[in-house]
């Protein structure tokens, strides 16, 4: 357990040192490093591009996962498992593969790298985040019910708006959340594709490639109590289903 | 609406379709698209489609490209047995001796592994820097005369980043197929004389192998497909061949080879991900055989005789 808190740990903590070196023992007391990682023009911006493609991105992922969860549990079709293995392959596949083979696209047609791309690159990720949870949370949902409101004489969209979206939206939400987690520290795609706005984890990884400053751990902290957060949430309506299937 | 409601199949394309689009323009084309251009040629800067496996003649001749590859896979395989011997007792301990709470232990692992790639590495780089928290602790206490840059930077560094970024796939898996091991199963077991240690090995480790199997195929291709951590934690000359197809891009050198090798790299991940039912299948066919060499005439198995009866 110490194994694994303990690098988490240690940016929040030196987050508050003093001294700009990172050296034993902190010295604590200092908000001195957040107020200068807020005035890093680039981080800033950095942290705005983030913004604009996990929300996007999150949003697409969502409109399409979303319906294609509930088709894949309704439905039977040819080559069914196939769909779903391929929906999922962008997140079991590691980032370099889904980064390269999105470049060579750009490439081919002679596109720019830009944040569309990047956005491109994350959506395609979290569809398969969204679809997995949809399997989760409709897998041990009672059919039932939904068979009780169209005999009631709901049509499907009622049925949706009233009985299964109630019962799913809070996996939905934490999905979400998840996602928006994931798409925000996102780095091993979004480098391959990325233009001339960077995003947060480039930004940090562009300084990390010459040295550590402790406005690094500062803003790592920011993005380390969103993940928390985020993460809490989901694995409250998620994990915990997951680990229950 | 009505016309949507008579035909299932409509509702099916209406539902799955973007879904169908969006996966076959992102997911399927892109690799087409690299394994067209691992087949390209550059001439002067531009890019000359042709049937050419030039590209794949380098990276399998050249020592360079095999030597990179051979250390991607070593490094993998070491990465995923040690993920998967923490992860192992950590689910073990949470299933099977944590009484109350289970879920908040479960949380807790989880927070801790999710908190983010660049992030872990950061923390990693603090703690095993030259000024960092071990070497300075260590000074302290007096195991080293001053402190040391040597912690940093090279193979077990690098291998202990990416055991812990690795974890974060491999737990989760594990701990979900030993939430299904029957307590009854183990109670049995214990009954019948066998110590701790034969419980689990000879029941819980079975059961749960196919959860175990999918952790470390997991593990294996971060480790094997992460550029990153070997550049920021690693030694930088002894880096993998995930960091070579990062290169030959990141330079604009050779786009072909940089494409040929991602895919090969495609190949190795579908081949570790088709692994669990390999081995599954494979131990299956040498039960079949074993049981039918033991007993020639009855090689059914109990289940349709006893429905039978």
């Amino acid at each position: 357990m110490l194994f694994l808190f303990a690098p988490a740990a240690v940016v929040a903590i030196y987050s508050f040192n003093k001294s700009p070196l990172m050296s034993w023992p902190p010295e604590l007391g200092t908000l001195h490093w957040y107020s200068k990682a807020f005035e890093n023009e680039n981080l800033v911006k950095g942290l705005k591009n983030s913004a604009i493609v996990a929300a996007v991105s999150v949003s697409i992922a969502v409109a399409i996962g979303l319906p294609a969860g509930l088709g894949i549990d309704r439905f039977d079709f040819p080559g069914k498992t196939a769909f779903q293995r391929t929906l999922m392959l962008p997140f079991v596949l590691p980032g370099l593969i889904g980064g390269l083979t999105l470049l060579t696209v750009l490439l081919s047609l002679q596109l720019e790298p830009s944040l569309g791309a990047v956005i491109i690159a994350h959506t395609t990720m979290l569809i398969a985040v969204v679809v997995i949870q949809m399997a989760v949370v409709l897998a041990r949902w009672d059919r039932s019910l939904e068979e009780a409101a169209q005999d009631l004489g709901a049509n499907e969209i009622r049925t949706f708006l009233y009985v299964t979206w109630p019962n799913i939206k809070a996996a939905i939400f934490g999905a979400a959340l998840l996602g928006a987690a994931v798409s925000l520290e996102e780095t091993a795609r979004t480098s391959f594709v990325i233009g001339e706005n960077d995003t947060l984890p480039i930004v940090v990884l562009s300084g990390l490639r010459r040295t550590i400053t402790p406005e690094i751990n500062a803003v790592g902290t920011v993005v380390l109590v969103f993940s928390l957060v985020a993460i809490s949430v989901w694995s409250k309506f998620g994990a915990a289903d997951l680990a229950r299937e | 609406m009505n016309v949507i409601r008579r035909h299932r199949w409509l509702q099916a394309l209406l539902l799955l379709g973007p879904a169908a689009i969006w996966g076959a323009f992102f997911i399927i084309y892109p690799v087409f698209e690299a394994v067209k251009m691992s087949m390209s040629e550059m001439h002067y800067f531009r890019l000359v489609s042709k049937w050419s496996t030039e590209s794949f003649h380098t990276i399998f001749s050249n020592s360079l490209y095999t030597d990179a590859l051979m250390r991607s896979v070593t490094r993998g395989l070491i990465v995923a047995a040690l993920s998967v011997a923490i992860s192992v007792p950590l689910a073990h301990f949470i299933s099977f001796r944590v009484k109350r709470h289970q879920f908040v232990w479960f949380g807790a692992v989880v927070v801790a592994l999710w908190l983010g790639y660049l992030l872990c590495i950061v923390g990693w780089r603090v703690l095993l820097g030259r000024t960092g928290v071990i070497s300075g602790l260590l000074t302290e206490i007096g195991i080293l005369s001053h402190p040391t840059g040597g912690l940093l930077f090279n193979e077990t560094a690098l291998i202990i980043v990416q055991v812990h970024l690795a974890m974060s796939f491999s737990f989760i898996p594990i701990f979900v197929v030993m939430q299904r091991v029957p307590h009854r199963l183990m109670h049995a077991a214990a009954d019948l004389g066998a110590n701790r240690w034969r419980q689990i090995i000879e029941v819980e480790l079975p059961l749960a192998g196919i959860g175990i199997g999918i952790g470390a195929v997991f593990a294996f291709i971060l480790s094997f497909g992460d550029y990153i951590a070997p550049t920021l934690v690693g030694d930088p000359a002894s880096a993998g061949i995930a960091n070579l197809a990062a290169s030959e891009f990141e330079h604009g050198l050779n786009w072909p080879l940089g494409a040929a090798i991602g895919v090969v790299m495609i190949v190795v991940v579908l081949l570790a991900l088709a692994m669990p039912a390999i081995v599954v299948g494979l131990m299956r066919l040498v039960g079949r055989l074993r049981r039918g060499a033991r007993r020639p005439r009855r090689t059914r198995s109990l289940a349709p005789e006893t429905s039978a009866a």
